[in-house]
């Protein structure tokens, strides 16, 4: 092992070896099976350990729709939310490592991005909180549907038990006798813990066994009951869910319950294609209740429930207008992403219209017409400073039936109405907004979907709506580093010196953010050491990142320009390190190459200091070639370095919208 | 393409192994390095994939004149752990 590592290292040295692509490899993205059949995401990218797809790429698409989810995302808002058959909101931020699912907040390895016109999610994040398991088989995920969750609450006297899967649900009872409830679920697996304690009224003991394989699955739920106990279907309110009630013996079960079918006779909550064959069923017992017909999926009368697949038209509106039919408001939760931003869903009927006002500097107040609150009025302090409060109620004496959602904050506090898959959300940001923001009216339908149509770019000196700083960051302000300088030039050749260069382009990409509302610190604004003259390598390098980790800086970017000790090598490459550098790099690379005409070099992972030691997104640009004659004579033209200075100023754009500052500030 | 050089002069002071890490000594010939990420990035991933390819070694440290270095001069590549394959 010696000699010959000995040997090679010498041919190294003597520069005899083959040269390595420095090109980092775009990695294909697997192919996906669910349910038999294949995704195809057109869309897609691999980074790391995780599938960024695009929202718009049909195959998701299709994936969202069979799951029974929804995806509501308007450009410029920071926030991206995905509505689940079991009303569950997930809300995504761009640009932040970090998943709010209803159990709370989830470190994620790869942030929601934009690229080009579409926002970017984490496959693998997303599915496995829509109950779907990505098992991976050689080069191919296969995509396991799961039982994700199990709810049991005690109405009264008897035990509701709601099972949520990540697809329509159908199973065959394999015993059903005095002590026992056994349901066989065919092409599911499940997640639910394999033995649960319960000791609610008519049910102890829940046990989950999964047998098959990850092609076909099928999940055994038991549920051990007090002798004689009763036990039924009820309608469930959505058909990815079986809603079960258990009561103690001679207690009576509800005129809204359905006995539960026989033994062997396969049940789905709506219609499937043809069912797997059913596993033998152990006929241990008779079944104690002879079924009807088996229940079918009926909606509940307040939520109304949604299409099963409202992303099918990318244009159209996935919702019917509700005409006649009684509209309701049946739900109010409010989300905290971020110390700086609160936001409140609003499940509603879909198709509802609202008006919204801002009154003074602190009231606002959202009116749903043609609505009835189906819940008690509330009131509540959400537990952060600058909202102070929020009611809804049924406004009394109005001539239709109105809802209003009123909010009193902090003043001059920033404001948006996002309509969603499930009614509207509404986003309050810890930003002053301004007094040019006051006083103003909006009006909408509730239950759009808006990710479809993205317009190219978000016009300038317009603040994105539902902006709100991510947790822990200054989220305007944006770092750049010219490479090099005071008594470390950089690379020098053909008359060009890299850090008066780097300079150049910095103050150029300066002017750029500040006039698109960016805040921007530089590491270094004239010629000069940035740690001091004469430092450590490294001490120099780690005060650049000092720079941006201590100002909590939104994004760290680099400027360099390229050298090699051949003439030949020449072109643009930006390189990442952290699996969150990726998409910002990609989008400066993307404008870059658009807009200068030189070599697309790629974006390459390496393990550059200051692009590895920074918190936040960063990328380091290698412009262009001084080492190279076509490079140089560009790099010589302020014109050119006036375009390097757009291109990533136009990527950073891309990839981050605009600055969360309101119209006011900006002006 | 041209294969990318360590700066001439540059040669191997000692080669030693701890475990599966080969700890490869330049001397300081290599801090002439001058160039961009191009440059360092090219040479040091080559002589990561080279020496990686022998059986039994998966990782590479730098050492320049017998001493650990966080970075080269005006460098830009972060050279204090050892360098394996899935360092890129």
């Amino acid at each position: 092992m010696r000699a010959l590592a000995l040997a090679l290292a010498w041919i190294l040295l003597a520069g005899l070896a083959a040269p390595v692509a420095a090109q980092s490899q775009r990695m294909p993205v697997p192919a996906f099976w669910f349910a038999g059949t294949q995704l195809i995401f057109a869309r897609a990218d691999r980074v790391d350990d995780e599938i960024a797809v695009a929202a718009s790429d049909p195959g998701f698409r299709r994936f969202l729709a069979r799951v029974g989810a929804t995806l509501s995302w308007v450009p410029g808002s920071r926030y991206v939310i995905v509505t689940t058959a079991d009303r569950r909101t997930l809300t995504f931020t761009l640009g932040v490592p970090e998943f709010q699912s209803g159990a709370g907040n989830e470190q994620i390895p790869l942030h929601a991005y934009i690229d080009g016109n579409d926002v970017y999610l984490p496959f693998l994040t997303l599915a496995r909180a829509l109950y779907v398991k990505p098992v991976l088989r050689g080069d191919e995920y296969v995509l396991e549907p799961q039982i994700g969750a199990l709810d049991a609450r005690v109405d009264g006297r008897r035990t509701i038990v709601a099972l949520h899967g990540a697809v329509p649900l159908q199973f065959t009872t394999a015993t059903n006798s005095s002590e026992q409830l056994s349901l066989v679920f065919h092409g599911t697996a499940s997640t639910l813990e394999r033995a649960r304690w319960m000791a609610m009224p008519g049910l102890g003991r829940i046990d989950v066994s999964v047998s098959g394989d990850v092609r076909n699955p099928s999940t055994t739920i038991t549920f051990q009951v007090p002798p004689g106990a009763a036990r039924a279907l009820l309608v469930p309110t959505n058909p990815d869910e079986i809603v079960l009630a258990f009561a103690p013996k001679d207690v009576a079960l509800g005129s809204d319950a359905t006995p539960l079918p026989p033994a062997s006779t396969v049940v789905a909550t709506v219609a499937q294609p043809p069912a797997p064959p059913a596993s033998p069923v152990p006929e241990n017992s008779a079944p104690r209740i002879i079924a009807a017909a088996p229940p079918t999926f009926a909606p509940s009368p307040a939520p109304p429930v949604e299409p099963l697949a409202p992303l099918a038209s990318p244009s159209g509106t996935p919702f019917a207008q509700s005409s006649p039919v009684a509209s309701f408001v049946s739900a109010v939760n409010v989300e905290n992403p971020a110390p700086d931003a609160l936001l409140i869903h609003i499940v509603t009927s879909p198709g509802l219209s609202f008006e919204w006002h801002r009154l003074g500097i602190d009231r606002f107040y959202i009116d749903f017409t043609g609505a009835t609150l189906s819940f008690e009025p509330q009131s509540a302090v959400p537990g952060v400073t600058f909202v102070q409060s929020y009611r809804i109620n049924q406004l009394p004496n109005a001539p239709i039936p109105t809802v209003r959602l009123a909010l009193t904050t902090t003043p001059n506090r920033r404001i948006d109405v996002v309509p969603d898959a499930h009614g509207l959300t509404i986003t309050v940001a810890d930003v002053d907004a301004g007094q040019g923001y006051l006083a103003q009216v909006g009006t909408g339908q509730t239950g759009g979907e808006s990710v479809a149509a993205v317009p190219s770019a978000v016009p300038l000196g317009t603040p994105p709506p539902g902006a709100a700083p991510p947790a822990g960051a200054n989220p305007r302000l944006i770092v750049i580093d010219p490479g090099h300088g005071g008594t470390d030039s950089g690379a020098v050749h053909n008359g060009l010196t890299e850090k008066i260069l780097t300079l150049d382009i910095a103050l150029r990409l300066r002017t750029l953010l500040e006039q698109r509302g960016w805040i921007v610190k530089m590491t270094r604004e004239t010629d000069r050491d940035v740690y001091g003259p004469n430092a450590s390598d490294v001490d120099e390098l780690q005060a650049r990142v000092d720079v941006a980790n201590n100002a909590g800086a939104r994004l760290f970017v680099s400027i360099h320009c390229n050298a090699s000790t051949s003439s030949v090598p020449s072109g643009t490459t930006s390189y990442w390190y952290k699996p969150q550098d990726k998409p910002l790099a990609e989008a400066i690379q993307h404008r870059l190459i658009a807009l200068l005409g030189t070599k697309d070099d790629g974006i390459v992972r390496e393990r550059l200091y200051v692009v590895r030691r920074t918190t936040m997104p960063a990328t380091l640009v290698e412009t262009a070639f001084v080492s190279n004659p076509d490079d140089a004579a560009r790099l010589r033209s302020p014109a050119f370095r006036q375009e390097i200075a757009l291109g990533i100023a136009d990527g950073i754009q891309d990839y981050a919208g605009q600055p969360a500052a309101s119209l006011s500030e900006q002006q | 393409m041209e294969a990318i050089r360590f700066p001439s002069g540059t040669h191997l002071l000692n080669l030693d192994f701890d475990g599966t890490t080969a700890i490869v000594d330049l001397s300081s010939d290599v801090d002439k390095v001058g160039g961009g990420s191009f440059d360092e990035g090219g040479m040091f991933k080559s002589l990561v994939w080279t020496l990686t390819a022998v059986h039994g070694i998966d990782a590479v440290a730098i050492r320049v004149d017998g001493s650990k270095v966080a970075t080269l001069p005006g460098g830009h590549l972060e050279l204090d752990e050892p360098l394996s394959r899935s360092s890129w």
